[in-house]
């Protein structure tokens, strides 16, 4: 802990807790358990907070290092679809993430087997500065590597991996593989999810019966399904064409042309405002590619193996 | 109805290591949902759900750990409920952010700035900053808490202190 937010943090968050009176613990035991919680709802956001650190949108071009790292594409066997992966072929993913108003940056990559429970393999690094999309790392900062399988969890075992995929939890490749790629089709599955999603709360008792979502409500559900998936991996072009179309459609979205992402890419921006926060929420896509958001810019690809340079980015 | 339990020979260790941890994984869950009333129902819950399974502990560290992971589970439950009623009930509810007027205040102005900020980071990056600076856990330990890498904590706590930074203008060269 060296700054002085730090040492300032730890002590509200202290007196925070300090302020909380104290209170016997039950006998144990004598009390009916609560209702059982979602098991689906435990580690959704692990899920997105991963996929959206993790993993990464597209890219319109390579940039430098890349093509200095990327092995010969005949020695991979690049398929005919670029994005159909060769047998042995890993999903790659770059986040390049900073608020724009420090001089810190994040990069984090990802290799991702295309199996659900297969392995996948994590570096990040921390730099003040960012050059070709690329963060030069600070030589203080250490790299940190991570693996697991079942992305994004660490295990197979885990209570995340072991749920149903659904737009909410965690979209997995299969998943997403499945969901229709018709943007009328596409948003009524959505629309579906996110009532589905409210039922459920109704049925848990945490609102009560009768209860109507707002469309307001019901769409920022619905772009933060998309959000999460589209920061993901295995969208094929068709569905993120229909997913852009979706984001688009949205009542409500304001559409501003140049906006930049965290490297300064430059895409058309989808707006939408969150009421109960203020907060303004924008998406970025040059085309139909989701290059990211303001703070964020994603990079997808392919690599011939975990932890390998990739051999092709893909827009 | 009551709880089925497994007939035990000797509960006494276990009890004493549920009421060692009572009052800390209380306040920890105060923190995470930001209400000291639900808190020891969070709590509770968890220990229901162990009490059931009457675990034989041998490491009293890793079964502190257990706790507050199953504490940051159910914390994090019930915050994605209450986001929902939120929305629903925003345009009733003027604030709910602002703790209640019988609850013990903040002495520090600037810690109850400060705390108001941390209320409002993702949730994510909330779990991160408290299993941090409160439970002063290490990065290794917040993802094992969170069930992420260690990568993602970096990265999380990386951008709440900035974003605190930035809407705090007295940190905001402090680096």
């Amino acid at each position: 802990m060296t700054t002085d937010l730090e040492r300032t943090l730890a002590a509200a968050l202290r007196n925070r807790a300090d302020s909380v009176p104290g209170t016997p613990m039950p006998v144990l035991g004598e009390v009916p358990p609560a209702t059982p919680h979602r098991r689906g709802r435990l580690l959704p956001a692990a899920a997105a907070v991963v996929a959206a650190v993790g993993i990464a949108g597209a890219v319109v071009a390579l940039t430098p290092d890349d093509h200095q790292l990327a092995p010969p594409a005949h020695r991979i066997g690049i398929p005919a679809d670029p994005y159909e992966l060769s047998p042995g072929e890993v999903y790659y993913s770059r986040s390049v993430r900073g608020n724009g108003d420090d001089d810190r940056y994040i990069e984090v990559e990802v290799w991702q087997s295309p199996r659900r429970t297969g392995p996948w393999q994590q570096h990040a690094i921390v730099g003040a500065s960012q050059r070709h999309g690329r963060v030069v790392p600070d030589p203080h900062e250490k790299p940190e590597d991570t693996a697991g399988t079942c992305f994004p969890f660490e295990s197979a075992a885990t209570v995340g991996c072991k749920q149903k995929p659904s737009w909410p939890v965690y979209p997995s490749l299969d998943f997403l593989a499945g969901v229709p790629s018709e943007p009328g089709a596409l948003r009524a599955h959505l629309r579906a999810a996110a009532v589905a999603d409210a039922q459920q709360l109704v049925h848990d008792g945490v609102l009560p019966a009768g209860v109507a979502l707002s469309e307001r409500d019901l769409c920022l559900r619905m772009r933060s399904y998309l959000e999460q998936a589209l920061a993901g991996n295995g969208i094929s072009p068709a569905l993120r064409t229909a997913m852009r179309k979706v984001v688009a459609s949205l009542p409500g979205t304001q559409v501003s042309e140049n906006v930049a992402d965290r490297i300064g890419r430059r895409g058309t921006g989808y707006s939408l405002e969150d009421p109960a926060t203020g907060e303004r929420e924008t998406m970025i896509f040059a085309g139909d590619v989701f290059l990211g958001t303001p703070i964020e810019a994603l990079v997808h690809g392919v690599a011939p193996a975990l932890g390998e340079p990739p051999s092709r980015l893909l827009p | 109805m009551g709880v089925q339990l497994r007939p035990v020979t000797d509960a006494a260790p276990l009890v004493a290591l549920l009421e060692r941890q009572w009052m800390p994984l209380v306040r920890l869950a105060a923190l995470l949902v930001n209400d000291a009333d639900a808190a020891p129902d969070i709590v509770q819950d968890c220990y229901e759900a162990v009490w059931r399974l009457q675990p034989r502990v041998e490491d009293a560290d890793h079964f502190a750990a257990y706790l507050r992971k199953a504490v940051l589970n159910r914390a994090r439950s019930r915050l994605r409920r209450l986001r929902t009623v939120r929305r629903f009930l925003a345009q009733h509810r003027p604030d709910d952010d602002e703790p209640p007027a019988d609850r013990p205040v903040l002495a520090a102005e600037r810690h109850r700035e400060l705390l108001t900020r941390v209320d409002l980071l993702p949730a994510r990056q909330r779990e991160v900053i408290i299993l941090r600076y409160y439970c002063e856990l290490s990065e290794a330990e917040t993802a094992e808490a969170i069930g992420v890498s260690v990568g993602t904590v970096k990265s999380s706590a990386h951008r709440a202190l900035a974003t605190l930074r930035r809407t705090m203008k007295d940190f905001s060269d402090d680096h």
